[in-house]
């Protein structure tokens, strides 16, 4: 049972996320877009927190967040968003759609080990 | 008016009158073309040699095995033909339309202010503003410093290029849009120098697995679309987003003749033959057709779409207003 899921269409960008937080302790699943996501959620009920990148393929991170909290009706699972995209409109949706945090890519690990940790209950 | 920079070029010099070469050599240095002196026995081995050329400088009388040389003029332009030449003339002959297709520019010895001028035309025709053009390569250096954070990431002098060969196996495109420019940026690499940087462990320990051309693909793939969030986010002013849709980097391996939309859904493929009807036996020409709806797909808005599609229109006829 996983307590992360990375979600990102890269396979370098998931090796590196997941490498890092697998390395600090977290137990990591992986998906390659928004869909793929969705459906590592719905089959593993212990992740408390998503890493997900905004643009990609056949479903866009922040489309997989609106439908998180709408149609899996998960209020819980905290979701960060790891991106490039630094505009104010798509943060604003993001905050709309029910994302709890947003960072600019690249990924630094040290910058994020405390919060993640909290966020999964093992600080 | 915007500050541009006066980006370089790298030119071939095929030139061997001393005086000549002195003057041409100097010119180079003050409009911005890094000459490459050569022979005429040597000029085609250095074009293979380099495929990021802004263009050629010739001079008519140059000896090439037993012809002047409007002879290598076509032998460039029928390997290179976006190179532009610039031939010196060295007599009053005119030249024949088919020597005047292969050479871009003509220019008599002595006038180096029509030289300066199409120079300026056909090889710096687009001037790059300076804050661009530097700002690009900060933005690209920490992108690349952030991938493959145990190298030294160095930049060369920006210049341009009129070649239209791709460096290396692998290659990336994706589109940039703002409101002031429209197009597309690459990435370019030699698959055996990208895997060697990794065994050297330029990025981070574990990445890229076992290295495979596929591997090295998603590295070069994720390094653009990081270059490509930082020039977004730097020079893509909010009120272009709202004609802007979601683009995923497009990776393409020649070596293994691979490319990938970023997604694993199917492609729709067509194939065509076109054969000739009065030579049944020979094989046909093969064309295939392929639909790549990597960024979004919706059959249903497809069939909503096309419950209410306008009728179109005939094709080929004039319609007067």
């Amino acid at each position: 049972m996983a307590n992360v899921l990375v979600v990102d269409d890269s396979n370098t960008m998931r090796e590196i996320v997941a490498g890092y937080l697998s390395q600090n302790g977290f137990q990591v699943a992986v998906a390659t877009d928004g869909r793929d996501g969705l459906l590592q959620l719905r089959s593993d009920p212990g992740i408390k927190l998503i890493v997900s990148d905004v643009n990609m393929p056949n479903m866009d991170g922040l489309t997989m967040a609106e439908k998180i909290r709408k149609e899996l009706g998960n209020k819980d699972v905290r979701i960060i968003m790891l991106t490039t995209e630094d505009n104010p409109a798509m943060r604003s949706r993001g905050k709309d759609v029910g994302v709890t945090g947003w960072i600019v890519k690249p990924f630094r690990g040290d910058a994020v080990l405390a919060p993640f940790k909290k966020f999964c209950g093992l600080s | 008016m915007t500050e541009t920079t006066q980006l370089e070029a790298k030119v071939l010099l095929l030139e061997h009158d001393a005086a000549q070469y002195q003057v041409l050599t100097e010119f180079c240095q003050s409009v911005g073309l890094m000459a490459f002196p050569r022979s005429s026995a040597d000029a085609l081995a250095t074009l293979a040699q380099n495929k990021d050329l802004g263009g050629v400088l010739l001079a008519e009388d140059l000896p090439c095995e037993g012809e002047d040389g409007l002879h290598l003029a076509r032998a460039i332009h029928k390997l290179r033909p976006e190179l532009p030449i610039f031939l010196r003339r060295t007599t009053d002959r005119p030249l024949t339309p088919e020597e005047e297709k292969v050479v871009r520019h003509r220019w008599n010895t002595g006038d180096l202010d029509h030289l300066k001028a199409a120079v300026e035309y056909s090889i710096f025709s687009l001037r790059y503003p300076t804050r661009l053009v530097y700002g690009i390569v900060e933005l690209t250096r920490s992108a690349l410093a952030a991938m493959f954070p145990n190298a030294l990431v160095v930049s060369e002098s920006p210049y341009v290029v009129h070649d239209r060969i791709i460096h290396g196996e692998v290659s990336t495109l994706i589109a940039i849009e703002s409101t002031w420019c429209r197009g597309y940026m690459m990435l370019q690499t030699e698959e055996s120098a990208l895997r060697q940087g990794l065994i050297q462990g330029f990025s981070y320990a574990g990445i890229g697995g076992d290295l495979n051309f596929r591997e090295l693909n998603h590295m070069l793939g994720e390094t653009t679309n990081l270059i490509w969030g930082a020039f977004k986010n730097r020079y893509i002013p909010p009120k272009a987003f709202a004609n802007q849709q979601t683009q995923v980097p497009i990776v393409i391996n020649h070596e293994h003749k691979y490319i990938s939309f970023g997604s694993q859904d199917p492609q729709l493929c067509i194939r065509y033959q076109l054969s000739d009807p009065f030579r049944p036996g020979l094989p046909p020409l093969m064309i295939v057709q392929r639909f790549i709806f990597n960024l979004h797909w919706s059959p249903d808005e497809f069939a909503e779409f096309d419950a209410e599609a306008p009728e179109v229109g005939p094709t080929g006829e004039l319609e007067l207003f």
